[in-house]
């Protein structure tokens, strides 16, 4: 309210937050409405859908955003013939509602003025809407529901809003209420106008309350919801001002004035039409809470400004509204922060918890750490670095974005390429809330954007193709994300033409989406169920895990046995041991009996040492069992990412994965539970072939 | 007959249509996969021992990034090992799930052989040694073993 600018442009934002809000929610529910069928178009999407093309034709301020309003008009009237049923259910129906809300957002993101591409889309959308109406209804129902000229547009689409009252006043009614409300406004306008603030005399606050009061009664009356309500709120206002329970400051008389401005506005759009124009009554009415709300709570500074600022945020410019915005409050400037988590700094966060982690280690493995032998410290220690696991944990967690949004993006995108090249197709959805790495799905936008466009462009044929080859005229294409082991999965399937490898791209392009994947690990393979069109399985890491671990060799094989499960290690065997039967031994160590896991039996090896007891010695404990395990040797302490072995070694039995050394050669990671729950069973097993494990 | 048989040979029927084979030989004589399978040829670097697999194979290594089985195509089919420092080379090869580095003696290159020049082995070669071969392929240079890349990359085959 400083400026009269600002005034003058707070319907414009209002309108714009409000519309983006409603297609915001509408968009994400569109993919699950099944428009095949009648029981799975429920009839309260059908009234979302209506509430917002609705609202789109009332609110949109024409000559400001060409072409909302006839893709609001086309798109309610469909809906109109959807919901008295005289339109049967149609998968066919889903990509013009698609079309329409992403026409609808450009049109608010291109900003106010003439934007011929736009507007000549919106045509063809409209044309096309009208030919699937005329074909699927056949030529005699063409007059039911005529085609909207620009002329009666305001008049043919009646109010399909639920709950909503038709009425039909005549000529002589509107004319009749018009002039008397009229006369109402004038008095309040007149008293206001010679109100003066801070020094303001009783007599004149009066008439405005009581005009206000009368002309609320008569908009009631007549079924003037909208005007009703508002002129409710300026009496409320009004009286605080003469009971003096608000302050009569410029700045709230402009409130005040402003309204009554809207509710004139109003009054002149029932004279000429017989209808309301739109306001934005809800914020009104919130807005006048919060006046009344602020006033009681004292000191002013302790008011949340942020939320505040949401009902009087002024001269928002289009297309901004993703910035942290700038709101003028009570003649403060208000910086409004985005509430999410800002990337960089969850960059900066996660890299000052790596190198916290690897100072950790490097203490933890520190020659003077290692002298230090009092049993405190070593708890100490151990609780360290489980609070610094937990927290790695906990980091990883907050850079991750569920899959649902990009989902959304690629069936749009998928949905208008489909559209422009006359081609029907229904997108599904599956997966959604499927996590994966926020920085990952960035970059994965670009190459899965492609695979989408060359899926419609290269593989769904037309309607007619498809029909003759005995296909559903309606093409499916669906996109899944699923988490597989320590990858997300992401499934592109369709059932258009089947398509070689080489097809998958456009010519030109592939190359980079094949650079991308390779940077980011991603694997893509091609399946090609006969005659099924073609799915495409893109294997996405799901973020790396790392292992800190001490890698040995045993014959030719390199392992990587966790530190956590390494309790001490032994250069060479100078004490008790048994042969409890043939090749299987037992370790005497600090008056404790530990069996000795003869690795190479299990993954049949051929280890270079000759006697176990000649070998470097493992002591390995997890889970309460504790063990001794013979290797060749000892190599080196190194910290490695975790990769899955190929499918292909799934058979491997104590293997928890694996990872590539720094050496080029790659280590199978030791599942130390694992292969002392296979010692114990194989202790209790008579031997294969005892005369071998002879030492 | 499984409905996964079902596919393998609905896929090598695409296969000889398809019409390209990747061509390469063991000792003297001359093998195929068809070109649909091969992904590509690399030169062996290091190859990791894996414990507990099948003594057809070598163990594994890693293609720009990618952990690949690496299968000793020789002993794979039962043939004698190749001679010490004979020159060896790595095809890729992509079956319906699985894929694997073969290890073979020398590549021949890419042959198109037409639908015409490749027939079914005879029954008494497909019984024995050639359990892996699907087709016998024939042109100007002589006879080419077409091979199953399902059933090569199945360890329990």
């Amino acid at each position: 309210m400083t400026t009269e600018t600002n005034a003058q442009n707070r319907p414009l934002y209002n309108f714009l937050a409000e519309s983006r809000q409603l297609l915001d929610a509408v968009e994400p529910q569109l993919p699950r409405v099944d428009f095949s069928q009648t029981s799975g178009m429920e009839q309260d999407f059908l009234h979302v859908l209506l509430r917002l093309f609705h609202f789109f034709r009332r609110n949109a301020p024409g000559d400001a955003f060409p072409g909302i309003r006839e893709i609001s008009i086309e798109m309610e009237n469909l809906l109109d013939l959807m919901q008295t049923g005289l339109l049967a259910p149609d998968p066919r129906l889903r990509p013009f509602f698609y079309q329409a809300c992403r026409l609808l957002r450009s049109i608010l993101d291109a900003s106010e003025g003439e934007h011929p591409a736009l507007q000549e889309e919106a045509q063809r959308l409209v044309s096309r809407v009208n030919q699937l109406v005329e074909e699927l209804l056949g030529p005699g129902e063409k007059e039911i529901h005529p085609a909207p000229s620009p002329t009666e547009q305001g008049e043919i689409v009646s109010d399909k809003i639920p709950q909503v009252a038709e009425l039909v006043l005549s000529d002589e009614m509107v004319g009749r209420f018009s002039e008397e409300a009229a006369h109402l406004l004038e008095k309040a306008q007149g008293s206001l106008e010679v109100w003066k603030p801070d020094e303001g005399k009783e007599g004149e606050m009066a008439p405005v309350v009581q005009a206000l009061h009368s002309l609320k009664g008569i908009c009631g009356y007549w079924g003037f919801q909208d005007t009703e309500t508002l002129c409710q709120e300026g009496e409320k206002l009004a009286d605080a001002f003469l009971t003096g329970r608000l302050a009569d400051s410029a700045d709230n008389l402009d409130i005040l004035k402003q309204l009554i401005h809207g509710v004139d506005k109003n009054l002149e759009s029932i004279a000429a039409t017989g209808r309301e124009t739109p306001c934005n009554v809800g914020l009104w009415r919130r807005m006048i809470h919060r006046l009344f709300t602020e006033e009681e709570a004292a000191p002013q500074e302790e008011v949340d400004l942020a939320t505040q600022a949401e009902a009087v945020a002024e001269t928002l410019p289009p297309g901004e509204s993703s910035a942290p915005y700038k709101v003028v409050y009570q003649n403060r400037i208000v910086e409004l922060q985005d509430a999410r988590f800002n990337p960089e700094k969850i960059e900066d966060l996660n890299r000052i918890i790596q190198q916290l982690v690897r100072t950790e280690t490097a203490l933890t493995y520190h020659p003077a750490t290692a002298e230090i032998l009092d049993a405190e410290w070593k708890g100490l220690m151990q609780r360290c670095h489980r609070l610094m696991r937990e927290l790695q944990d906990v980091s990883a967690g907050l850079r991750v974005t569920p899959m649902g949004f990009l989902f959304q993006q690629l069936q749009r995108l998928a949905l208008d390429l489909a559209f422009h090249q006359g081609k029907q197709v229904d997108v599904q959805i599956e997966g959604e809330s499927v996590e994966l790495d926020k920085a990952v799905a960035d970059k994965l936008a670009e190459p899965l954007a492609h695979l989408v466009m060359s899926a419609v462009e290269k593989g769904l044929e037309t309607e007619q193709e498809r029909v003759a080859q005995g296909k559903p005229a309606v093409a499916t294409l669906s996109l899944k994300a699923s988490r597989e082991n320590e990858e997300v999965w992401i499934i592109c399937q369709d059932d258009g033409r089947p398509r070689q490898r080489q097809d998958l791209l456009k010519k030109g392009v592939e190359g980079r989406v094949q650079d991308e994947l390779n940077r980011l690990n991603v694997q893509m393979d091609l399946l090609q169920p006969p005659g099924k069109g073609a799915t495409l399985v893109l294997r996405v890491p799901g973020g790396q895990k790392i292992v800190e671990g001490t890698v040995v060799r045993l014959g030719p094989v390199r392992y990587t046995v966790p530190t956590l499960s390494i309790r001490d290690r032994l250069e060479k065997v100078e004490r008790d041991c048994w042969e409890l039967r043939e090749g299987q031994w037992g370790l005497g160590l600090d008056e404790e009996w530990l069996p000795v896991v003869r690795l190479e039996k299990f993954h049949q090896l051929q280890p270079n040492y000759a006697d176990w007891r000649d070998a470097a010695l493992l002591i390995l404990e997890e889970g309460g069992e504790a063990a001794c395990l013979p290797v060749d040797e000892i190599m080196a302490h190194q910290e490695s990412v975790i990769k899955d072995l190929p499918e292909y070694f799934d058979g491997v039995r104590g293997a928890a994965g694996s990872t590539l050394l720094d050496s080029g050669d790659i280590s199978v990671i030791l599942d130390v539970g694992g292969i002392l729950e296979m010692a114990k069973i194989k202790s209790l097993q008579p031997e294969e072939n005892p005369g071998k494990e002879t030492l | 007959m499984t409905l996964h048989e079902e596919d393998t040979l609905f896929l090598e029927e695409e296969d000889r249509l398809e019409g390209k084979y990747f061509c390469f030989e063991l000792g003297n004589q001359a093998y195929a996969f068809p070109m649909p399978h091969v992904w590509e040829v690399t030169m062996p670097e290091k190859i990791s021992a894996m414990p507990d697999t099948p003594h057809f194979v070598r163990g594994v290594m890693t293609l720009r990034d990618e952990m690949l089985p690496v299968v000793d195509l020789r002993t794979r089919l039962g043939l004698p090992p190749a001679e010490e420092g004979q020159e060896k080379c790595l095809v890729v090869i992509q079956g319906r799930e699985e894929k694997a580095a073969v290890l073979i003696d020398r590549a021949l290159g890419v042959h198109a052989l037409p639908p015409d020049a490749v027939a079914e082995p005879p029954a008494l070669l497909k019984n024995a040694a050639g359990r892996f071969l699907s087709y016998l392929g024939r042109d100007t240079d002589g006879v080419k073993m077409i091979l199953n890349v399902e059933k090569l990359l199945d360890h329990s085959a």
